[in-house]
């Protein structure tokens, strides 16, 4: 094991999330560090995070204002028939929006199939006889296309 | 979320929501006023918001309407040279110890880091529990922490020139203070 592997779970040991075992042992690891190792590293990481969490745990913590709930659920009670109405009709615009949709969906293919949904067979090329030989499939296309011979 | 359950989310969460918005705008009266319309916001939207991650939701929500405020009171209130809060009438003496670059370090965090910073110091609450309240795992509740502690050392320390260390001693243990 390296410092640096150590360093990874210095955090959670300065959280106090690890398991006692697995804390004592990265105590001692720290604690020799620099006489042992000869590292700063560490301890420089250390004193950092510990800076920072004194700063942190000594801002004052306010107190919260008891008629603040109130005045909250108040207002909350006087804007909720907006907020119904509200989500009533985005629900509305959702469904207008679907329909719109499907009905343009429809229509585009209604559209679409009397536009090139036509009786016109396909033409086909003379060598196909030749290559199929006189089958019915060639022949109908052939006869209605009025080609056949 | 059923609106039903709002006011028991409230009471959950108001005093945190109220006490992290201090922190951005540092007067009382502000904070209780964008905690109120925070509530509203999430009131009107309650009905798209899930139950497992509403209080992650609830501070992103919290942490942009108080950056929102902050940019609209510097274009206006604070200009206005009536604002009692530009008075410089109060005595020395009675300075309170100065949060403003810690609190201005947690502000320019994204608000999922300020937020896990939050919840684990202010509120003292382990990663488990932060996980629960988060809707994310245990692991991702670490590495956002640990990415958060990051952002906020090198803030600092560009903020004020020097190691932000409180204390010269050199306890034996690591978790001694």
């Amino acid at each position: 094991m390296t410092c640096r592997k150590y360093r990874k779970e210095l955090s959670r040991l300065l959280d106090r999330e690890l398991s006692a075992e697995r804390a004592a042992e990265l105590e001692a690891w720290f604690a020799s560090c620099a006489e042992v190792r000869h590292c700063s590293v560490c301890r420089k990481l250390i004193d950092e995070h510990k800076s920072l969490q004194h700063a942190f745990q000594s801002t004052p913590q306010s107190e919260f204002p008891a008629f603040l709930h109130e005045r909250i659920m108040a207002s909350v009670r006087q804007e909720a028939p907006v907020y119904r109405k509200q989500a009533i009709r985005k629900r509305w615009q959702l469904v207008r929006a679907a329909i719109a949709i499907l009905l343009s969906i429809y229509v585009g293919s209604l559209i679409g199939l009397r536009t090139f949904n036509t009786q016109t067979p396909v033409r086909t090329d003379r060598s196909a006889l030749r290559t199929f030989g006189d089958n019915g499939l060639v022949s109908t296309l052939y006869i209605n296309n009025g080609d056949m011979e | 979320m059923k609106p039903e359950s709002f006011e028991a989310f409230l009471t959950e969460n108001e005093k945190r929501i109220y006490n992290y918005l201090l922190r951005f705008v540092e007067v009382d009266a502000d904070a209780q006023d964008l905690t109120q319309n925070v509530f509203l916001a999430f009131y009107a939207r309650i009905g798209d918001i899930e139950e497992n991650t509403a209080t992650a939701y609830l501070y992103r929500m919290a942490h942009n309407m108080a950056l929102n405020w902050l940019k609209q009171t510097k274009k206006t209130v604070l200009k206005d040279p009536y604002d009692f809060r530009n008075l410089k009438d109060k005595p020395a003496t009675e300075a309170k110890a100065d949060y403003t670059i810690l609190n201005k370090a947690l502000m320019e965090l994204p608000p999922k880091l300020s937020t896990v910073i939050h919840l684990q110091y202010y509120e003292q609450l382990s990663y488990k529990e932060i996980s629960e309240k988060l809707g994310i795992s245990v692991k991702a509740v670490e590495s956002l922490l640990v990415r958060a502690k990051k952002q906020l050392r090198k803030k600092i320390l560009k903020e004020t020139g020097s190691e932000y260390v409180y204390s010269n001693r050199r306890p034996n243990s690591v978790l001694a203070e």
